[in-house]
C-alpha cells in the first residue's frame, strides 16, 4: 500500500557471488535464498513490505532465466505459482498480509492436493500498519489450512529459511509458508551467501487426477493425505536446528520472528541468567521441544508480536504437566496484542514480574511533553492527478454525496482541503460497498478505484452492479501505474511483448451502458462528464485518465515549474485552500511555489482568481 | 563493545535512507554487526521519514527503543523534536537548522514552531545538542541534495559512532551514482571540516 524501498543492493552482486557477504533487506535475502534453492518462477501482487521480493525478480529474471509475474492479483499469483509447482516447477509467489486473504480460496484446498516441486508463499504482516489497513496475524493461516510454516528473524535466516522451504516444500509435497514482518522485510544486515543453483527445468504436468481433481470423494481422501504429511512435519519441526534452546537458568523465554531479537536484548540488557527457546519453524510447533523447555523452568515467558498464538499452544502443551510452570504473556496482560514490539516492550514486561525497574529508569529516561509539534502526514505529491478529480468531485457532486474509496494513493484524498473518502476496506471494496450504500439510502453512491485496484479485485463488483442495476458511480482513478507500492506495471500498462487490456473496453464488455474517458486535469470536460454520468439511470463508470507525476518524470518527461507572479497576487490563498499542493507556501500573506517540487501540471491556474500563476520560461 | 544505536530522521526525499545505508555499509566493511531498519510511512509522499541503525559486536533489536539512542541525526527541526522519545540525557542530536514546513500547515492554524523553541526543547532532554546550516553546506558542495552527506562529514568528524573516516567515504562512493559520487564526497569533506567550529548547546 505504500512506496517500496528503493533497491540498494548491486544486484550483479546479488545474483553473481557465490561466496562472500551482502548487506541485504530481508526481501532482497528472500530472493537470493530461492536463487540457491533452484527457484524458476516468480510471481506476486505488489504489497508493502513485501514488493521488493518480486521487484527485485522483475529485475534479475533475464540474466537468470527466472520467469517473474506481476499477476492481477494475489489468487491468481498463487495459482500461477501452483501450477507451475505442480508441473515440476521450483515456484515462489509473495504477498502482504492481506494479499493472503485474496489468496486464500486457492491457498487451503492447494494443502491437499499439494506439490511436486518446491512452492514457497511469502506472507508478510504488517505490525501497527505502517502500511496497511489492518494488523492480522497471519500464523493461523499455516493453522488454517493445515501446511509448514517457518518464520525468519532477520535477513540472514531469510535466506537459509528460504532455500530450506524449498527443500522441506518437495520432502513434504506440500506448499510452505515463509511468514515475515515488516521488521524483517525492510531491514538491512549482513548475509552470508551460498552456492547459487541456476539452470533450466522443463516442466511436466503428470496426471493424476485423484490426487488433483478435488472433487468431495478426492477432497476427503487428500485431507487424510494432508494429515500424515503433518505427522512428518512434526518430527522434523522437533528436530529441525531452526528451533534451538539456549539453557542459562531459571527464567525460560519461548519466541519466534521478529520478536526473538527483542527477547534476546532484553535479557541482555536486564542481565538475566535466562533460557530462550527461539522457534523458527513455527508450524507445526515441536510440541515435545517445548514440554521439555518448560518443564525445567519455574517461570516461562511468551515473546511474540500480535495475537498470542503461541502462547495458547505452550498453555496446552503445559496442560500434561504435573507440576505447570507459571507462564506469562499476553493473556496474563504482561505484553500487548496489538503493534510491533521493541526491546522496551520486553523489557518491561519481563521487569515487571521479575521485580526489576522500568526500561525507562533503567535508562535515565524522563517523561517529556512536547506539545506545538504539527503534523507531517503523506500527502498527494505535487502535480498528481488525483488531486485533479477530487478538486472536479468537490466543485460538482460536492461533500454530502457518499465517496467509497479504495486501496491506492487516492486514499490520501481524505486529507484536508479536499477531504474525499468515506468508507475504506479493502482491495476492490469500492464498487461493492457503495452498491450497498446506493440501496440502503435509495441514491447514487460513488466509488473511486484505481487503475491497478481495478484489474484487482473490482470486476466481479462491477459485473454484480451492472446484473442488479446498482446506482453507482464509478470513478477509475487511472494515473497509469500502480503508483503506491513503486510504479509496477499492471495490466491496462502498455509495454513491449504485453497485450494491454484497456479498462473501458473492460467495462463495456461488463455491460455497464455508460463508459466515458476524461482528463481530470481538463476541469470543464470532467465536470461535465460527471455531472451527466450521475444522471444515468444505472451504472455509469468515467475513466479519469492522466499520467502519475512522478512516474513521468521517471519515464524522463519534465514540465517547467509555475509560478506566482508577486505583483498580481492579491493574497486571497485561493489556490492553497482549495488544492493543499505541497508546492505551495505562504511569504508575506502571498502564495508562493516552490520550483523545485513544483511539477508543472499547471493545475493550480484554473483555480487563481487574479490569473498570477504562469508557467516560467 | 557496547551497540550503538543511531536514529536519523527527516522528510520523504531528504535521502535518510541513502544516509543509513551508507553507515550500514560501512559498519559491514568494518567488520562490525549491523541492522538498519526504516519506516518510510509513504516517504515520497512528503512524510516523516525515521530510519534506525544500530551497529557493534552482535546486533539484535532493528530498531531503537525509546530512550535508547547514542546518536540522533536530524535533517529537520521539527522531525528532530519528534524523535526525543528516542533520546536520553547523554545523546547526541545532530540538527539541520533548516526547516521544512509540512503541506498541511498552510491550510491549519497550526505555526512552525521557532527554531530557538525547538532547540530549547531539544536542550530539555539532552546537554548535547549541535545544530548545523546543512543547506548552505549542500549549495557549497554544489548540489542541494547533499545535506544528509553533510551529515556523514559532521557525525564522522564527532567521533561519535565507531567507523573510520575512509571506510565512509569508501562506503559513499560505493552507494551513490557515478555522476554524484564527487559532490557527495566534497559535501562529506565540508561537514567534516565544519564540525570543530560547532559549538554544543547548551553552551556550558
Amino acid at each position: 500500500m505504500c512506496i517500496g524501498w528503493c533497491v540498494m543492493v548491486n544486484l550483479n552482486d546479488l545474483i553473481t557471488a557465490q561466496t562472500g557477504r551482502l548487506l541485504l533487506l530481508g526481501n532482497e535475502a528472500i530472493v537470493r535464498g530461492a536463487l540457491e534453492g533452484g527457484v524458476k518462477a516468480a510471481t506476486a501482487y505488489p504489497g508493502t513490505p513485501s514488493s521488493e521480493i518480486i521487484d527485485t525478480f522483475y529485475k534479475i529474471a533475464r540474466q537468470t532465466g527466472v520467469y517473474a509475474e506481476y499477476s492481477t492479483n494475489e489468487k491468481v499469483a498463487l495459482e500461477v505459482a501452483a501450477g507451475a509447482a505442480v508441473s515440476g516447477l521450483r515456484s515462489i509467489c509473495s504477498m502482504k498480509h492481506v494479499g493472503l486473504n485474496v489468496a486464500s480460496d486457492a491457498f487451503v484446498t492447494l494443502a491437499y492436493t499439494g506439490v511436486r516441486a518446491g512452492l514457497v508463499i511469502v506472507t508478510a504482516d504488517d505490525p501497527s500498519c505502517w502500511s496497511s489497513q489492518n494488523e492480522q496475524d497471519n500464523r493461523y493461516y499455516a493453522r488454517l489450512a493445515n501446511v509448514p510454516m517457518f518464520e525468519p528473524s532477520n535477513s540472514q535466516e531469510a535466506k537459509e529459511m528460504t532455500v530450506s522451504a524449498f527443500e522441506l516444500s518437495e520432502h513434504l509435497e506440500l506448499p510452505i509458508l515463509l511468514r515475515t514482518t515488516t521488521r524483517t522485510n525492510h531491514t538491512l544486515s549482513p548475509v552470508n551467501l551460498g552456492p547459487l543453483k541456476y539452470g533450466a527445468v522443463k516442466g511436466k504436468f503428470l496426471k493424476d487426477a485423484e490426487r488433483f481433481v478435488m472433487v468431495p470423494r478426492n477432497a476427503l481422501k487428500m485431507h487424510d493425505v494432508l494429515l500424515e504429511k503433518m505427522k512428518k512435519a512434526l518430527e522434523i519441526s522437533e528436530s529441525s536446528e531452526y528451533n534451538s534452546v539456549t539453557r542459562n537458568g531459571e527464567v525460560g523465554l519461548i519466541t519466534s520472528g521478529v520478536a526473538a531479537n527483542y527477547a534476546a536484548e532484553a535479557v541482555e540488557k536486564l542481565d538475566l541468567r535466562a533460557s530462550i527457546l527461539k522457534l523458527g519453524m513455527t508450524y507445526p510447533p515441536p510440541s515435545k521441544k517445548i514440554l521439555d523447555f518448560i518443564k525445567d523452568h519455574k517461570q516461562v515467558f511468551i515473546i511474540e508480536e500480535l495475537d498470542p498464538i503461541l502462547e495458547n499452544d505452550v498453555r496446552s502443551i503445559s496442560a500434561s504437566l504435573d507440576k505447570r510452570p507459571e507462564i506469562y504473556g499476553k493473556l496474563t496482560r504482561h505484553f500487548p496484542s496489538s503493534r510491533e514490539y521493541s526491546t522496551r516492550i520486553v523489557y518491561d514486561g519481563l521487569a515487571k514480574v521479575l521485580g526489576r525497574t522500568s526500561f525507562s529508569e533503567a535508562v535515565g529516561q524522563k517523561p517529556l511533553e512536547i506539545v506545538g509539534t504539527p503534523a507531517r502526514p503523506p500527502v498527494l505529491c505535487p502535480g498528481c492527478p488525483h488531486r485533479a478529480s477530487f478538486y472536479v468531485l468537490r466543485t460538482t457532486l460536492g461533500k454530502d454525496v457518499i465517496y467509497s474509496t479504495d486501496i491506492g494513493c487516492y486514499a490520501l484524498g481524505i486529507q484536508p482541503p479536499l477531504q474525499i473518502g468515506d468508507l475504506l476496506v479493502c482491495m476492490g471494496a469500492s464498487l461493492g460497498t457503495a452498491s450497498g450504500i446506493s440501496l440502503a439510502q435509495g441514491e447514487p453512491a460513488v466509488a473511486i478505484v484505481g487503475d491497478s485496484t481495478f484489474f484487482h479485485a473490482s470486476i466481479p463488483a462491477l459485473i454484480n452492479a451492472v446484473y442488479n442495476n446498482h446506482r453507482i458511480l464509478v470513478l477509475v482513478l487511472d494515473n497509469c501505474t500502480t503508483a503506491m507500492t513503486g510504479f509496477q506495471p499492471h495490466p491496462g500498462v502498455k509495454s513491449v511483448k504485453k497485450n494491454n487490456v484497456i479498462i473501458e473496453d473492460v467495462a463495456r464488455g461488463c455491460g455497464v451502458k455508460f463508459v466515458k474517458v476524461v482528463d481530470p486535469m481538463n476541469v470543464q470536460e470532467a465536470r461535465s462528464t460527471i455531472n451527466e454520468a450521475t444522471r444515468f439511470q444505472g451504472p455509469s463508470l468515467v475513466v479519469l485518465r492522466h499520467i502519475c507525476s512522478i512516474y513521468e518524470r521517471r519515464e524522463g518527461i519534465r514540465h517547467r515549474p509555475y509560478s506566482v507572479s508577486e505583483k498580481d497576487c492579491n493574497g486571497c490563498l485561493a489556490c492553497i485552500k482549495a488544492l493543499g499542493c505541497p508546492a505551495f507556501h505562504i511569504v508575506d500573506g502571498k502564495a508562493r511555489i516552490d520550483e523545485v517540487l513544483c511539477m508543472g501540471c499547471g493545475f493550480c491556474v484554473h483555480i487563481c482568481p487574479s490569473k498570477s500563476i504562469e508557467q516560467s520560461k | 563493545m557496547e551497540t550503538c544505536s543511531i536514529v536519523i530522521v527527516g522528510v520523504g526525499g531528504q535521502g535518510v535512507l541513502f544516509l543509513s545505508e551508507v553507515l550500514g555499509q560501512a559498519a559491514m566493511e568494518s567488520g562490525l554487526d549491523v541492522k538498519v531498519a526504516e519506516i518510510h510511512g509513504m516517504a515520497q509522499r512528503g512524510g516523516s521519514v525515521i530510519s534506525t541503525v544500530r551497529l557493534g559486536k552482535k546486533v539484535h533489536s532493528p530498531t531503537v527503543a525509546e530512550g535508547e539512542a547514542n546518536l540522533i541525526i536530524a535533517l529537520e527541526p521539527i522531525e528532530a523534536l519528534r524523535s526525543l522519545a528516542y533520546a536520553h540525557s547523554g545523546t547526541t542530536i545532530l540538527v539541520s537548522t533548516n526547516p521544512i514546513s509540512p503541506p498541511g500547515l498552510s491550510i491549519s492554524n497550526e505555526k512552525y514552531p521557532e527554531l530557538e523553541s525547538i532547540v530549547e526543547s531539544l536542550g530539555r532532554v539532552s546537554k548535547n545538542i549541535l545544530t548545523v546550516d546543512t543547506l548552505s553546506l549542500a549549495r557549497k558542495s554544489g548540489s542541494l541534495a547533499t545535506q544528509n552527506t553533510v551529515m556523514l562529514g559532521l557525525v564522522s568528524a564527532s567521533g561519535k559512532i565507531p567507523l573510520g573516516v575512509s571506510t565512509i567515504k569508501k562506503a559513499i562512493a560505493d552507494s551513490a551514482q557515478k555522476k554524484f559520487q564527487e559532490v557527495n564526497l566534497k559535501a562529506f569533506d565540508l561537514g567534516f571540516e565544519t564540525y570543530k567550529t560547532l559549538r554544543t548547546i547548551p553552551s556550558t
